[in-house]
């Protein structure tokens, strides 16, 4: 085989659908998700909320595998993986990771390289995109995300805020065609996070493909299409945004909204 | 004065003594230290044989004293056919024993680059090899680096128990000169004075080594 040094972009069109279907997870013999189906269409925003616990994260990081799921299938802008049994081979997972871009609670920015690199190096290695070429690329984001004087410093200089919204950059930078966003603003104070929300946004505005773990409810209610709420591993319910958080049908969801709203 | 002179007047014998020393050195940390990134590697292999070869030649390098090692190899190499200088026996010896303690130093650094770090090169396309080399690799070096400039003194003094097997560096030359002049103590004590005062130097630029590698830590 030799070293591999990551794959080209595949040759098929991509679409920035999602579709997952029974998927499940256990860790020995405690089951954390059970028969978890979402089906996404291109441009749809979906806010996953639901108490500690849930299983939230853990089927975010199961679309890109990053959990092994246990069972179900999933299909993410052509790529599809079958979980069970086998892993999946090399190039099916190169696939489903570069069609998603995802975006950390803790950001985990390269402490070691400057923003630029944090946002050029991948390309390069994965697209094999040319110095010139990447940088071009991280200029347009970091303009994006409203941080073009930043190229040159390391993380640790910035503030929480500013380091979420370039780990945003750096996920832009591959052009994923969905993005999994893991609380991106749980580590942040309230204030900070909204310069994040607003990148969010205007990204949910540009028309990308979303999929947002999150505790921040406006976000829920007003950014995304729709709401799925999980409980105990599986999914409670799951409707448009409007409606779930007025009128949810699920007692336990009740029971969690009324937590989170009443405070 | 008297001293000064006498130390003067055994320098012209000392230095090429210094230079086996640092020879000595030099190719036992140039072979040790990747040595022991290789061990430390294969120690975190999935294949098992790898971890087992990993496992054997990293606890006889540290389970045995450099001393003993050097003895060892000295005597049984001729017996299995194999003749070499008593520099390169000494080179092999120390070079095993940096290796199997260097490779503890990596697998220490490895592990303590947080797994977040690896998760985001997974995300961005950066798996196996590349992530290795471009995300994890620097950051446990750094983590690494203090330890690692420990051993590479430890080394250099260790290198003088290459003495015991003929090999002409510092330390027998300096026991040449005590044999023929008798005057043991001051010899030695010029001969620690050369040790001390390159370890200080070569701590120095370890410190500054660091402060390089730290700059991206830096908030102001």
């Amino acid at each position: 085989m030799g070293l591999s040094f990551g794959t080209k972009a595949p040759p098929t069109a991509l679409s920035g659908t999602v579709e997952v279907s029974g998927l499940g997870k256990r860790y020995g013999v405690v089951q954390v998700l059970s028969d978890v189906n979402l089906s996404m269409a291109e441009g749809e925003v979906v806010s996953i909320i639901g108490p500690s616990g849930a299983g939230k994260s853990t089927f975010l990081r199961c679309l890109n595998y990053l959990e092994t799921p246990s069972e179900g299938t999933i299909a993410i802008g052509g790529a599809h993986v079958v979980a069970g049994g086998k892993l999946p081979d090399k190039a099916s997972l190169d696939h489903l990771r570069r069609v998603t871009g995802m975006v950390f609670q803790s950001f985990n920015l390269f402490p070691h390289l400057t923003v630029m690199e944090n946002i050029t190096l991948p390309q390069r290695k994965v697209l094999g995109s040319s110095k010139e070429q990447a940088e071009e690329v991280a200029n347009k984001l970091l303009k994006r995300v409203g941080l073009p004087e930043k190229a040159m410093a390391y993380p640790a200089r910035l503030s929480g805020g500013q380091q979420q919204r370039i780990a945003i950059a750096r996920a832009l930078a591959l052009s994923p065609k969905v993005m999994l966003f893991d609380e991106p603003t749980s580590a942040l104070d309230p204030e900070i996070g909204l310069e994040v929300l607003a990148v969010m946004r205007d990204l949910a505005d540009e028309g990308m493909t979303m999929l947002v773990v999150t505790h921040e409810m406006h976000f829920a209610r007003d950014v995304s299409n729709r709401i799925m709420v999980m409980g105990n591993g599986g999914v409670l319910e799951i409707g448009p945004s409007e409606q779930v958080m007025s009128d949810p049908q699920n007692e336990r969801t009740r029971q969690f909204l009324k937590a989170v709203l009443d405070r | 004065m008297d001293i000064l002179t006498q130390w003067l007047g055994w320098l012209p014998n000392l230095t090429p003594g210094l230079f086996v020393s640092l020879q000595l050195t030099g190719l036992s940390l140039l072979f040790g230290f990747p040595l022991g990134l290789l061990f430390a590697v294969m120690a975190a292999a999935k294949l098992a044989p790898l971890q087992w070869i990993s496992f054997f030649f990293v606890e006889i390098g540290r389970g045995l004293p450099a001393l003993v090692l050097l003895y060892l190899l000295y005597f049984s190499l001729p017996d299995a056919g194999i003749t070499l200088t008593s520099l390169t026996t000494a080179i092999i010896a120390l070079t095993w024993n940096t290796g199997a303690y260097a490779s503890e130093y990596f697998r220490a650094g490895l592990a303590a680059v947080p797994l977040g770090q690896k998760e985001a090169a997974l995300t961005s396309g950066l798996r196996g090899w590349t992530g290795f080399r471009f995300i994890i690799l620097p950051q446990a070096l750094r983590i690494s680096t203090p330890p690692l400039a420990g051993l590479a003194v430890l080394v250099f003094q260790g290198s003088a128990l290459a003495f015991v097997i003929a090999v002409p560096e510092l330390m027998s030359k300096a026991f040449e000169i005590g044999s023929i002049t008798f005057e043991y103590l001051s010899v030695y004590t010029l001969t620690a004075v050369i040790y001390g005062s390159l370890t200080l130097v070569f701590l120095g630029l370890v410190r500054l080594l660091e402060q390089r590698l730290g700059r991206h830590l830096q908030r102001n």
